[in-house]
Parts: structure tokens; C-alpha cells; sequence
């Protein structure tokens, strides 16, 4: 699938200094998995280009708020390799940078003129507010378990995969209320094994794209695996787990037959989640018109690349 | 692997089948997702398990779990309370109609809480938080429409074993009777319960009702004291209750906002646990002085407060409604409401010896 270009100078004004060079950092280097996933709901329901760039660059530039003002929170020095923006410009940059490219958002879907869009996207942000709000509370929170973070996840995570799935089709007014539940319970528990695939490698489990290890730990956070790990870890256990600096001490501290086997359970539970998934994804036919059908196959694939991070 | 879910929403025909577990007498369906519970919009993916598979434990320990013996102090402490408060009817502690009443309220604890669990799986609230209730449902031990039979029998025992003694003082009772109906219908209709006259309610039936029914249907009579114990036990349940949905507030939101907590903000919602915690403190031995505990039992106080003291710190200490020192916290709200039960049946209990 072809890189759509999300970020372009024009679309913001020149006159704001090093705006426009701190969008060039953001956007320059992310995956932008989101927008392919509009992409693939774009290609299958036969979205119009400018209905494709609209939710592209929605997606994208709500995504990209959120990192901004999540590196502030988190007081994080990297993003995806390169110095935050926070760091790099200034916070108050980092922070209006971010409000602006909500509001951009907002100006953006009004132009458009689909009031249920608008309404729709603007839950999803306060979903995703929510969501940062709550994990913050959780930061040194070393007793958290996975319950609770499944309902962060939900909200700060989850909430953006609902809108790449239901948003096409309110662009295309189709307001079906049974399909869009569906849309928005196969959206939750995408984002929620994508939020764990991600926690995974963390712990450089099928970390083929080399993310940092134990960011998440040293921060101050457990994350799901962490949680997940730790569930049964007494109080000095998880004492010791707090102070670990290398994933060697992790293993060490675990046991690498006990970690081996926590990681086989976790994607265990999650192939169940999976299952239910794709149970979901199937029981899509009921509304789709058979031109629109191939979306399921290509939902069906979705969890393979974002838990099990295979290459599609 | 995915043929073994089925998805329901409210207006499928066979929704309240698979809800009620009628729908075969071979398999099961195990709620494994829920949403809009409690809505017109709710839809429930069950996964369907054949009965063979399910390795259920035996009937009696199935039952056991479901009787809520967690929750047993709440019932049977303040009734062994009222029981305990009438020293002078020692003459009355072998007639029989006593002892009924203390098996009948058992089997109504039992039928209550059976219910309860029914209800709460209908309307989803044990099966978005699979942390409450017996659970019993939930796995797949037993039907939803079982457990309710199971509830109607135990009911009919509870009366069957309230009745004889319910002649001790039919008059009065019928009267402790009405206002528990009256209390009742408060909660379940959830009438008020933004002001907390559900809160209200609840104290009523776990505690002053119950320990005035209690003492009038063994010794055919009742006193301030009584009504006082009550009070203390009352306050003590609804706190318990009040904790389990501060637990909740964030997992059951809609459900929530129908309650007085709910209604609060998280800080000031925390805040009214905390200071109903230190209200309890003093309100138990000030119940206490009025009904002459020994003093021994008035010293060993800040003992019977541990757990109480250390639930409002866990309380105190929660930064969200997500904070683990919550997770657990109606545990020892229960904890808590044994340690002061347990006080109160010693301390009333001597007066016997």
C-alpha cells in the first residue's frame, strides 16, 4: 500500500515559527499505520481520493496530537528515534503545536460538512483524553493489573482503531446501527491486541522493528506483558522488577523458562481474543454488500500484522 | 475457532434464552462480551459450551458459593446481634420460634443473594465485572433460570421456617414486614438514589429492620437498643456496598451514575468514602456506651478498627478510579464489617456467660 502524504507545509500557516519544521519531525518518520488502514477500508468501499485524505489525515494528525502531548507528560526524550518535541522546540510549543492540530481537525471535517463525522470524531478524541488522563494516575502504580489497563487501552488506544473502522462509513452515510456496533467492538479488541503486541516488544518479543527495550519500565509504567508478568510476583518481586535496567536482569529475576512460558500464555489469551475477532469480522457479511465483502478478508488479516507483527 | 461464539443483541428472539441458559439442555452459553448493558442497544457475544466440558464442580459446592458466604455477616451479624441484645430473655433461648428465625434468615440471605445474582446477570452487571457476584453464572456452573429456582426455594424455606416465628408478634412484625417491602421496592426501582434514598433504604433493611424483625420474632419484643444496633450494622453495610461501587466507578459507568456516589466526582466521591469510614469509627462505640458493652470490649477498639483504618488508607491513596490500592477494596470493606461483627458478638455475647 502506497505512503499517503499526510503533512503537507501548505496546510498550515507559514507565518508561525517553527511550526511548520516541528509537523516536518512528527511526520516525517511515523509508520502511519492508521492511515493504511483507512487506505484498506478506503480501497473496498471505494471512498472517493478526497474522502480518503480527509480520513487519512484526520487519523493521522489525532494520532500525532496525542504523541505530542504524551512525550511532554511522559517527559520522553525520544520519538521514534529523534529528539521529542517538547525537548527539541519547547513544551509550550509541543503543547499548542498539538492543541492546533486537533483544532485543524475540527476545521477540517466542517468544511467537509458530515455533522455526524464531526460529532463522532470529537467523542473519540475525548475518549482518547480520557484515556491519557487515566494512565497518568497509573504511572508508579506497580500493583496495576491487566483488567485495568485492558480499560486505559480501550480508551487511548482502542478508541482511534473504532474511528478507522466506523468513519469511512459515516463519510459515506452509512448509518447502519448494527454494523456500526460491530465496527466499534472489532475496532476494541483490535486496539487492545495491538496495544499488547506493542507492550511486547518492550520485551523484545518479535521486535523486528528494533524498539527500545523496557521504555515502558523505566518510566515508571507497567505495561500489559508487565502486568501480566508481575500478576502473581510478590511485593520484593516487583520491587526487584522496578529496578531492572536490562531485559537479561528481567529474565534473570523471572526465570527464562517462567518468562518463556508467560509469554506463551499471553498469546495464548490472545489468540482467543483473536478468535472472537474474527468471529465478529464474519458476522459482517449480514451487512455489507457484496461489492464491500473483501473488507473482511482484510480484517481477518489485521491481527496477524498488528499482534503478531507478521509483515503483510 | 470462531463458530463457537454466537452474538445477541436485546431484540433477537432468542436472546433472554441464551441469557436465562434455557436454550439447550447439552451446552451453555458463557457471556464472554457485553455492551450498552441495560440498554435497548445491548449486545452479548456468548461462547456456546457443550455441559460435558465444563468440569462444574459438585451441586453442594456450587451452592455453597452461591449462598455468598462472603457476605453472610451482613444478614446473619446483625440478627445474632438483636438475638444477643436480650440478656433478659435468657429464658427464651430454647424457644424454638428463635432459633427459626435465625435459619429462616439464612435461607432468606440465601435466596436474596441467589436472586440478586440472577438479576445482576440480566441486567449485566456481573458479566461486565467478573469480579462480582458468585460468578457461578458466568462460568457456566448453572443456568441463570436454575439459579432462580434455586432462589424461589429458598425463599419458600425462609418462610416456612419465618412463619412459626413470625406469631411471636404478628402484629409488629406484619409492621417491620410492610416497611421492609417498602424499603425494598425503594431499591429495586432505584427511586431516589441520586439523594442516596437508596443508601437509606439499604441501612433500613440490613439494620434497623432486620435487628428489630429479629428480636421481635424471637422474644415477641424490641427496644431502643435494638433499633440502635441497627443502626450501627446499617451503616456498616451500606458503607460496605458504597466501597464496591467506588471500586466500580469507572468499569460500570452507566450504572453508576445512578447512584449517590456515582453522582459525586471521583475526589469528592473518595472523600465520602473516607469520611463515612471515620464516621463509622465513632459511630460503633458510641452505639457501644449506649448498650453497656464491658469495658474490656471498649479497649480493644483500635484492634477492631484495623481494617477499617487501613481500607480508608487504601481508599485515600487511590489516584484514579483505575489505582490498584482499589482493586480488592470491597474485600475489605467485608473484612472490615466481620471485624466489627465479630466485636459486637463478643462484647454482646458475654452478657450471656
Amino acid at each position: 500500500m502506497k505512503d499517503l502524504k499526510i503533512f503537507n507545509e501548505d496546510d498550515f500557516p507559514k507565518y508561525l515559527p517553527k511550526l511548520n519544521s516541528l509537523y516536518d519531525d512528527l511526520f516525517s518518520s511515523g509508520k502511519g499505520f492508521r492511515s493504511k488502514l483507512i487506505q484498506m477500508m478506503g480501497k473496498n468501499l471505494r471512498l472517493t481520493t478526497r474522502q480518503e485524505h480527509l480520513l487519512a489525515q484526520t487519523i493521522e494528525f489525532i494520532h500525532n496530537a496525542s504523541l505530542l502531548h504524551d512525550d511532554l507528560i511522559d517527559r520522553s526524550p525520544l520519538r521514534r528515534s529523534k529528539t521529542a518535541a517538547w525537548l527539541k522546540y519547547s513544551p509550550e510549543y509541543a503543547v499548542l503545536a498539538g492543541d492546533y492540530l486537533l483544532a485543524r481537525v475540527m476545521v477540517n471535517l466542517s468544511r467537509y460538512g458530515n455533522l455526524r463525522l464531526i460529532q463522532y470524531t470529537a467523542e473519540i478524541i475525548s475518549d482518547l483524553l480520557e484515556g491519557e488522563w487515566i494512565q497518568d494516575s497509573l504511572v508508579r502504580d506497580w500493583n496495576v493489573q491487566l483488567m485495568q489497563l485492558d480499560q486505559v487501552h480501550d480508551l487511548k488506544t482502542a478508541s482511534l482503531f473504532k474511528w478507522c473502522f466506523r468513519a469511512p462509513f459515516i463519510a459515506q452515510e452509512n448509518y447502519d446501527e448494527r454494523l456500526h456496533q460491530t465496527l466499534e467492538e472489532m475496532g476494541t479488541l483490535l486496539g487492545l491486541l495491538f496495544q499488547r503486541g506493542d507492550d511486547l516488544l518492550d520485551f523484545d518479543i518479535r521486535n523486528d522493528e528494533g524498539k527500545a527495550l523496557l521504555g515502558d519500565l523505566k518510566s515508571g509504567y507497567l505495561n500489559s506483558f508487565a502486568a501480566f508478568l508481575a500478576r502473581d510476583f510478590s511485593e520484593m518481586k516487583k520491587q526487584k522488577l522496578r529496578g531492572c535496567q536490562t531485559l537479561d536482569e528481567v529474565k534473570e529475576l523471572v526465570g527464562l523458562e517462567a518468562f518463556n512460558h508467560a509469554v506463551q500464555e499471553f498469546d495464548e489469551m490472545n489468540t482467543q481474543v483473536i478468535g472472537l475477532y474474527e468471529h465478529k469480522a464474519k458476522s459482517l457479511e449480514e451487512f455489507l454488500p457484496p461489492e464491500q465483502r473483501g473488507l473482511i478478508n482484510d480484517f481477518m488479516g489485521l491481527p496477524s500484522v498488528l499482534y503478531f507483527r507478521r509483515a503483510k | 475457532m470462531s463458530s463457537e461464539f454466537i452474538t445477541l443483541t436485546r431484540e433477537d428472539p432468542e436472546f433472554e434464552s441464551y441469557l436465562l441458559g434455557t436454550f439447550s439442555d447439552k451446552e451453555r452459553a458463557i457471556p464472554v462480551e457485553t455492551y450498552h448493558a441495560q440498554t435497548y442497544r445491548e449486545r452479548v457475544t456468548f461462547r456456546i459450551v457443550p455441559i460435558d466440558k465444563l468440569s462444574a464442580p459438585p451441586w453442594w459446592t456450587i451452592y455453597f458459593w452461591s449462598c455468598r458466604p462472603e457476605l453472610l455477616a451482613l444478614t446473619l451479624g446483625p440478627s445474632f446481634a438483636a438475638w444477643l441484645n436480650h440478656p433478659s430473655s435468657l429464658s427464651a433461648w430454647e424457644r424454638w420460634p428463635s432459633w427459626l428465625a435465625l435459619v429462616g434468615i439464612f435461607f432468606l440471605h440465601t435466596a436474596a443473594f441467589l436472586y440478586n445474582d440472577v438479576q445482576d446477570h440480566v441486567h449485566g452487571a456481573d458479566r461486565l465485572n467478573r469480579r462480582r457476584g458468585s460468578q457461578v453464572i458466568q462460568k457456566g456452573w448453572s443456568s441463570a433460570a436454575a439459579m432462580k429456582k434455586w432462589a424461589l426455594v429458598n425463599l419458600g424455606l425462609a418462610v416456612l421456617f419465618g412463619l412459626p416465628a413470625f406469631m411471636s408478634a404478628p402484629v409488629a412484625l406484619a409492621g417491620v414486614c410492610l416497611t421492609a417491602f417498602l424499603a425494598l421496592t425503594v431499591v429495586m426501582k432505584n427511586w431516589g438514589s441520586r439523594w442516596g434514598l437508596c443508601d437509606l433504604a439499604l441501612l433500613l433493611l440490613f439494620g434497623p429492620l432486620l435487628t428489630m424483625g429479629i428480636a421481635l420474632a424471637s422474644f415477641g419484643e424490641t427496644n431502643l437498643q435494638d433499633v440502635a444496633l441497627g443502626v450501627a450494622f446499617g451503616a456498616m453495610t451500606v458503607w460496605v456496598f458504597q466501597v464496591r461501587q467506588f471500586e466500580d466507578l469507572f468499569r460500570s459507568k452507566p450504572e453508576n451514575f445512578r447512584t449517590f456516589l456515582g453522582r459525586l466526582n471521583f475526589d469528592k466521591a473518595r472523600l465520602a468514602c473516607v469520611v463515612e469510614g471515620f464516621i463509622l469509627l465513632g459511630l460503633h462505640p458510641s452505639v457501644g456506651v449506649m448498650v453497656r458493652v464491658p469495658l474490656l470490649f471498649l479497649m480493644i477498639l483500635p484492634l477492631v478498627s484495623i481494617p477499617s483504618i487501613l481500607l480508608m488508607n487504601r481508599l485515600f491513596k487511590a489516584a484514579s478510579p483505575l489505582s490498584s490500592s482499589l482493586v480488592g477494596s470491597s474485600r475489605w470493606a467485608l473484612l472490615s464489617h466481620l471485624a466489627w461483627t465479630l466485636w459486637w458478638l463478643a462484647a454482646l455475647g458475654t452478657a450471656w456467660l
